[in-house]
C-alpha cells in the first residue's frame, strides 16, 4: 500500500512539505502570532489529507476498482493511513524543531501549541476528523467545510475554555501591605494566570462587596484582606501539553473507528440507469414464471462476511 | 464450485439462489434495472446482502460497467496499482492485453478513450489472474468492430486458466457463442438459470393457425398472435412433435431470452 499511497497522493504531500516550509520560515520572522503559523497545521490534515481520501473516491467510483483487487477494503484503507498518518508525524517534527529556536522561555504557556506532543495531537486529530467526515457523507466538499469547522471549534473550546482546567489550579494569597508600600505580583512570570481577585480573612475568593465601590476603607470594613491568585504554573506546562494530547488521541481513535466501521457498512453504488434496454414490446398470452432453482444449491453454507 | 448464491435479498434482488460451477461462463441477462450490477456487485463483495448468502470461491476480480480508474493514472500505473494490491500478478500478460489492443501507456487515463480504458480495466482484471472473473456489461464502451475479438481473446484467457467468468449485458444478440450457462433477471427475480444446452433443449416453438391454446405440451412462456397465425414459446422437459398444421421449431439463445424478458415486463 506504501506505493499506492505514494502515488496517489505524492502532490498532496508534496504541497504539505511546502506548507511546512513556509510555516517554518515564517515562525523564524519575528513578530508573527503562533496560531496564525502553527494553527493551520491540523486544518491542513482535517480539510486536504482526511476529507478527501474517501470521498473523492466515492465520488469518481475508483473505490470499486481499488477494492476489486485482492486487498480488502479495511487493509486498503489502514495502508493509507498509516502510511499518511507517518507522513503528518514527520510534518509535525519538523514543525516542532523549527519552533524550538524560537519559543520564549520567558511566557512557556504562549508557545503551548508549539509543543511536539500537542502538534502531532492536532495532526492526528484532523486526519482522523476529516477522514471520518470523508466517509460519511461522501463528498468531498461536504467533508472537507464540515472537518475544517468541527476542528476549528473543537480547538478554540479547549484552547480557550478547556485547557485551563485540565488541572486544579493553585491557589495563593496574601494581605495586602500597609498604604505606600508597593503592591508585589504573586502571579509567576512562568504561570498561566486563571483567575484573581479580593481575598477574605482565610484567603478565599470573596465577591466586592457592591456598596463600597473600590474604596478601600470600605473593602476593609467588610472583611477585604488581601488579594489571591488562581494560576497554572509553568513547571505543568509538559504534564498539560500531555493532557490535551491524549485528549486529541482519544478523539482521533474514535474517529477512526467511525471511518472504519462506516466503511465496513458498504458500498452504496449507483442503480443502473443508463441506455435503453432490451426491446420490449408489449406481450401477450399466458406466461410461466418459473423461478429455476439448482438442485445442489440447498446445502446450507456459513454466512460470508463481506470483504 | 465455483461461486454459490443462495436466497439473496439486496434493493431490487429478490430471493435469489443458483450455483455456478467453477470454470464456468455464465451470461447475466436482463434489462436495465433488473439488479444485474447489484447480483455482481455481491459476489465482488462490495456490497453485502440484505438477506441469503453469497460465496464466490478463490479469488475475485470486478470490472464495473463505467470502468472507473484514476484519472491521472497511466495505463502503467494502473498495472503496478495491479501488482500491488493483487496477491498474484501476472505483468506480461496484463501488457500483453494492453499492446494487443493498442493502448498507450504513458497516458493518463483521464486522456484515453473509453474503450482504451475499458481495456486498462481487463488487463488489471487478467493481470490479478482472479479464480472468478466478474465483467458488467464488459463491452459497453467498445466499438462493435473489436467487440467479437475482445471477447474471444476474455474466453481464451478464461477457458485457458479455468476461470470462473460472469459477465453481465442487457445486448441479447452479443450472447450466441459465448455463455455456457444463462442467468436470467427481470425486475430482482432469476427467472431462467441453468445451462444454456438444457435450456435450449426445454424449449420449443409451436407456429400454426390462430388459436388460443399451445397445440402441444409444456408450460407456455410467451405467445404472439397476428391475423394469420399464432406462436408459442413454450417450456417443457422434452419438445415433442406437434399434428398438422402446427410446426415446432427449436428456438435460439435470443429467443429464449427475448421471450422470458418480454413477459417479465
Amino acid at each position: 500500500m506504501i506505493w499506492v499511497t505514494y502515488r496517489q497522493h505524492r502532490w498532496l504531500v508534496a504541497g504539505t512539505a511546502l506548507a511546512v516550509a513556509l510555516m517554518a520560515l515564517v515562525r523564524v520572522l519575528p513578530r508573527m502570532p503562533d496560531y496564525i503559523s502553527y494553527g493551520a497545521f491540523g486544518a491542513i490534515a482535517a480539510v486536504f489529507w482526511g476529507a478527501p481520501l474517501l470521498a473523492r473516491e466515492y465520488e469518481e467510483r475508483t473505490h470499486v476498482f481499488a477494492w476489486s483487487q485482492d486487498v480488502s477494503q479495511g487493509r486498503w484503507l489502514a495502508g493509507k493511513v498509516l502510511a499518511l498518518g507517518a507522513a503528518l508525524t514527520l510534518f509535525a517534527v519538523v514543525l516542532w524543531l523549527a519552533g524550538l529556536g524560537t519559543t520564549t522561555s520567558r511566557y512557556p504557556w504562549d508557545s503551548f501549541e508549539l509543543g511536539l506532543f500537542p502538534l502531532l495531537g492536532y495532526a492526528w486529530f484532523g486526519f482522523a476528523l476529516g477522514l471520518a467526515a470523508s466517509a460519511l457523507t461522501r463528498r468531498t466538499l461536504v467533508a472537507m467545510g464540515l472537518s475544517l469547522f468541527v476542528f476549528t471549534v473543537t480547538r478554540v473550546v479547549l484552547a480557550r475554555w478547556g485547557r485551563e482546567h485540565y488541572l486544579p489550579p493553585v491557589h495563593t494569597w496574601r494581605p495586602d501591605p500597609p498604604p505606600g508600600v508597593d503592591y508585589v505580583p504573586q502571579l509567576p512570570r512562568d504561570g498561566l494566570w486563571i483567575d484573581s481577585g479580593y481575598a477574605d480573612r482565610n484567603g478565599d475568593p470573596m465577591p466586592p462587596p457592591l456598596q463600597c465601590n473600590g474604596d478601600d476603607t470600605c473593602l476593609k470594613a467588610n472583611g477585604q484582606i488581601g488579594h489571591f491568585v488562581d494560576y497554572q504554573p509553568g513547571s505543568r506546562l509538559v504534564t498539560f501539553q500531555l493532557i490535551e494530547f491524549a485528549i486529541f488521541v482519544v478523539l482521533a481513535a474514535l474517529l477512526l473507528f467511525v471511518a472504519f466501521r462506516a466503511l465496513r457498512r458498504g458500498t452504496r453504488s449507483r442503480p443502473t440507469g443508463s441506455a435503453a434496454g432490451t426491446p420490449v414490446p408489449a406481450g401477450s398470452g399466458s406466461s410461466t414464471r418459473s423461478r429455476a432453482t439448482d438442485p445442489d444449491a440447498a446445502s446450507v453454507r456459513p454466512e460470508e462476511e463481506p470483504r | 464450485m465455483g461461486i454459490h448464491v443462495e436466497g439473496v435479498s439486496k434493493w431490487v434482488l429478490r430471493d435469489c439462489s443458483f450455483e455456478l460451477p467453477s470454470g464456468s461462463v455464465t451470461a447475466l441477462v436482463g434489462a436495465n434495472g433488473a439488479g444485474k450490477t447489484t447480483l455482481l456487485s455481491l459476489l465482488a463483495g462490495l456490497l453485502s446482502a440484505d438477506s441469503g448468502q453469497v460465496r464466490a470461491d478463490g479469488r475475485v476480480a470486478f470490472v464495473a460497467q463505467d470502468k472507473p480508474l484514476y484519472k491521472h493514472f497511466t495505463a502503467t500505473d494502473a498495472l503496478s496499482f495491479g501488482k500491488h494490491t493483487n496477491k498474484v500478478w501476472d505483468q506480461e500478460r496484463a501488457v500483453g492485453w494492453l499492446s494487443r489492443f493498442g493502448v498507450p501507456l504513458k497516458r493518463a487515463s483521464g486522456r484515453l478513450s473509453g474503450g482504451q480504458r475499458a481495456h486498462i480495466s481487463f488487463a488489471v482484471a487478467l493481470g490479478s489472474r482472479p479464480d472468478v472473473l466478474l465483467l458488467d456489461e464488459p463491452l459497453s464502451e467498445l466499438d462493435p468492430l473489436v467487440r467479437k475479438e475482445v471477447t474471444a481473446a476474455l474466453l481464451g484467457f478464461v477457458a485457458d486458466e479455468g476461470t470462473t467468468l460472469v459477465l453481465s449485458t442487457h445486448v441479447v444478440s452479443e450472447l450466441s457463442g459465448v455463455a455456457d450457462r444463462l442467468l436470467l433477471l427481470a425486475q430482482g427475480e432469476l427467472l431462467v438459470s441453468g445451462e444454456v444446452d438444457d435450456l435450449l433443449g426445454s424449449h420449443v416453438s409451436y407456429v400454426g393457425p390462430v388459436s388460443t391454446a399451445a397445440p402441444g405440451p409444456g408450460d407456455v412462456v410467451l405467445a404472439r398472435h397476428t391475423a394469420a397465425q399464432s406462436q408459442f414459446l413454450v417450456r417443457t422437459p422434452s419438445p415433442v412433435s406437434v399434428a398438422e398444421p402446427w410446426v415446432s421449431r427449436p428456438v435460439s439463445l435470443e429467443d429464449l431470452v427475448l421471450a422470458h424478458l418480454e413477459v417479465a415486463e
